[in-house]
């Protein structure tokens, strides 16, 4: 009997054995958002950690409605708001004031850049304030935390980059371009193409830049505080950059296609003072990169040692990650998310918890294209590196 | 009169006094207080899932349409079998203590469908999980042990060729083996298409050992010197068979078939039957066990 019971506790114990790390339910998860109605496409566009640790994700619907979901930290559905069909076409990042996010829409009438505010306890989302005169919104995101960039297409002159003050007024306005057929201009450019607009800044707001089609091509325009032009990187044709990460040291890591190739620059001196063309990024080439979808790159922190992570979609219809090690700028750990359905990436978001959360789009069997939230723990991650 | 009361209450002392050796002479015999058994049993068993948190990774994108996404757990296809050893110990006339070192087939399968208007899309999941099970019951058996003489005459009453018996007990279940197997159906106009079959180990997302009670009756049956019971039995499983921690652990189970584990427990029915041989023998040339 004695000898049963010691074979049965060794056996126990052998069973115990696993492969693999245990995690929380707020660590991992995944979870894919459907509707029962497959004609709605849902396309999504950003996502934020809220004070509770949950995710608010702004995405379009069809017609370019307006459609906000809030996920608990396990990634559980919370709430939903489709906005009213007055306002369409939302636009990132979100920004945060005060325990509120706000988003930028356009009006259906005539494209005004319009402010939408979310509270999220109160599950409402609504329209606070139209930057008229200002149409087609292409990029909205921080300057400094309390102060924010604001891109727009004006349809007579071209790209105009506006700084938001604190209270979402609007401080200043400049045009860089005088194109007096700018919205045919970027219907076109668009309509063989995917560019990423962007606006960001570094050097604590003392640089701004922004990613928009200028006469010339998709140029990154670099400016001062003011918005005044100081350098830029041009491209023509199908060239591009298509991601921006440039730290407060003014080094960049940046997405691009040149000659229709995809290449990833981890690093690279940002030409601030300098205009330079696309080619001299010297990037490393990425031929798994599907060209035409997003590629996105962000700063996060893993027990406490900083890392570029760069997620772009690969031709076989996964998400790849790559992570450089932001002190040596060499790639340190690779991972893949995906299965058989086609995913690509839309974000990669740094936690709370020095994890990684990273929004996503796929076509599940062909039929459903629906939002994606991935969460990966900063332990998996570190077991990799 | 009062000599012939006297006289019975010598009688009754006479045959007390011849009796009493007898009794205690088989009595004090330990060898014959007890017997063990060792045998091989089998069966079927039909299982039930308890959900007890629901989970998902396909979720709703509005609030009226969250009972969409649940799993819907089979009543089908859930009958898994039982086969393994039995170790009794019989203490008394009427209890029995024992123990089976078995292998638990359980079976169950659910499906989870992404509603749509035109394109129905229906994953299927079985599944297939084998444990090492080691309960312990005590075993209570309906049977004449004694008559009202019994203690008083040493004539022991025979025993039943058939005995029915009621027992309960504690079940413990290590995993052996866990395999999940997955299809994916697409239906549109009537016209049904699968575009995705795999099947996985999941050992990893179970919890290694699980916990549980059973009660449950039967008959044992004499056949010459060995025994044929039969058995039914219902089993309420008392732990979480998935571990929580692990619950995405899967990568192509999350990324194709879209699936993580509900916590659950198991209830099953089962029905057995087995032979028990005696180990105890009263006489080993003619094999003839003892009996209590």
């Amino acid at each position: 009997m004695r000898l049963l019971l010691i074979f049965a506790i060794a056996f126990m114990g052998f069973s115990c054995q696993k492969e693999t790390e245990a995690f929380l339910p707020e660590e991992k998860f995944h979870s894919v958002f459907d509707s029962p109605n497959e004609g709605q496409a849902y396309t999504p566009i950003d996502v934020v950690q809220t004070e509770d640790r949950g995710y608010l994700i702004l995405a379009s619907t069809n017609g370019n409605q307006v459609f906000v979901l809030k996920v608990s930290g396990r990634g559980e559905f919370i709430w939903s708001k489709t906005m009213s069909s007055g306002y369409i076409k939302p636009i990132g990042d979100w920004v945060q004031r005060e325990g509120n996010y706000y988003f930028i829409a356009s009006t259906v009438s005539d494209g005004t850049a319009v402010l939408v505010e979310v509270k999220d306890f109160e599950q409402t989302l609504s329209p606070i304030r139209n930057y008229t005169g200002y149409r087609r919104p292409l990029a909205f995101g921080y300057l400094n935390p309390d102060n924010y960039l604001l891109l727009t297409n004006n349809d007579t002159t071209g790209v105009v980059l506006s700084k938001i003050q604190d209270g979402f007024a609007m401080e200043w306005a400049r045009k860089y371009d005088a194109n007096s057929d700018a919205n045919l201009y970027l219907n076109n450019y668009l309509n063989s193409n995917t560019p990423k607009f962007f606006v960001g800044a570094y050097n604590n707001g003392a640089n701004l830049y922004f990613n928009a089609l200028r006469p010339e091509g998709m140029t990154l325009t670099f400016t001062n505080d003011l918005g005044i032009e100081t350098g830029r990187v041009s491209s023509t044709g199908k060239d591009g950059i298509n991601s921006a990460f440039i730290a407060d040291n003014g080094q960049g890591s940046f997405n691009y296609l040149f000659n229709d190739r995809s290449y990833f620059a981890n690093g690279a001196t940002v030409p601030g003072n300098d205009s330079t063309f696309i080619s001299q990024l010297d990037g490393a080439l990425q031929p798994d990169r599907l060209q035409n979808k997003k590629a996105t790159s962000s700063a996060v922190q893993l027990s406490a040692t900083p890392f570029m992570v760069n997620a772009f979609t690969t031709a076989d219809g996964r998400i790849k990650l790559s992570f450089y090690s932001g002190s040596s700028g060499e790639l340190s750990a690779i991972d893949y998310l995906g299965g058989n359905d086609p995913i690509e990436v839309v974000k990669v978001l740094s936690t709370e918890d020095q994890g990684i959360v990273i929004l996503a789009k796929t076509v599940i069997a062909g039929v459903k294209q629906r939002i994606n939230l991935f969460k990966i723990p900063k332990e998996e991650i570190v077991n990799q590196l | 009169m009062c000599k012939l009361l006297f006289f019975l209450f010598l009688l009754i002392s006479v045959f007390s006094s011849q009796a009493q050796p007898a009794y205690e002479k088989l009595n004090k015999n330990p060898f014959k207080k007890s017997q063990w058994y060792i045998g091989v049993r089998g069966g079927l068993n039909y299982n039930i899932v308890n959900p007890i948190n629901r989970y998902s990774i396909v979720k709703p994108t509005n609030e009226l349409d969250e009972s969409l996404y649940e799993k819907e757990y089979k009543s089908v296809e859930n009958i898994g079998i039982i086969y393994g050893l039995t170790v009794m110990y019989q203490f008394e006339k009427k209890f029995v203590v024992g123990t089976n070192l078995s292998v638990n087939q359980t079976r169950f399968s659910y499906k989870q469908e992404l509603p749509a208007d035109v394109n129905g899309i229906v994953f299927d999941h079985q599944h297939d999980f084998r444990y090492f099970e080691i309960p312990v019951f005590f075993r209570y058996m309906f049977r004449p042990t004694s008559n009202k003489f019994w203690n008083k005459s040493f004539r022991k009453p025979g025993i039943p060729a058939v005995i029915p018996f009621l027992q309960a007990g504690v079940n413990f279940g290590v995993l052996l083996d866990g395999e999940k197997s997955v299809q994916r159906n697409i239906t549109q106009n009537d016209v049904e298409v699968q575009d995705l079959a795999f099947t996985e180990n999941v050992n990893e997302l179970l919890n290694p050992v699980t916990a549980g009670v059973f009660v449950g009756g039967g008959f044992r049956f004499r056949l010459g010197n060995v025994y044929l019971t039969t058995e039914a039995n219902f089993k309420q499983g008392f732990s979480n068979v998935t571990d929580p921690n692990r619950r995405f652990a899967n990568d192509n189970l999350i990324n194709n078939a879209y699936d993580v584990f509900d916590d659950k427990s198991f209830q099953s029915f089962e029905v057995l039957a087995g032979i028990l041989v005696p180990l105890k023998y009263m006489n080993k040339k003619e094999f003839i066990p003892i009996e209590i």
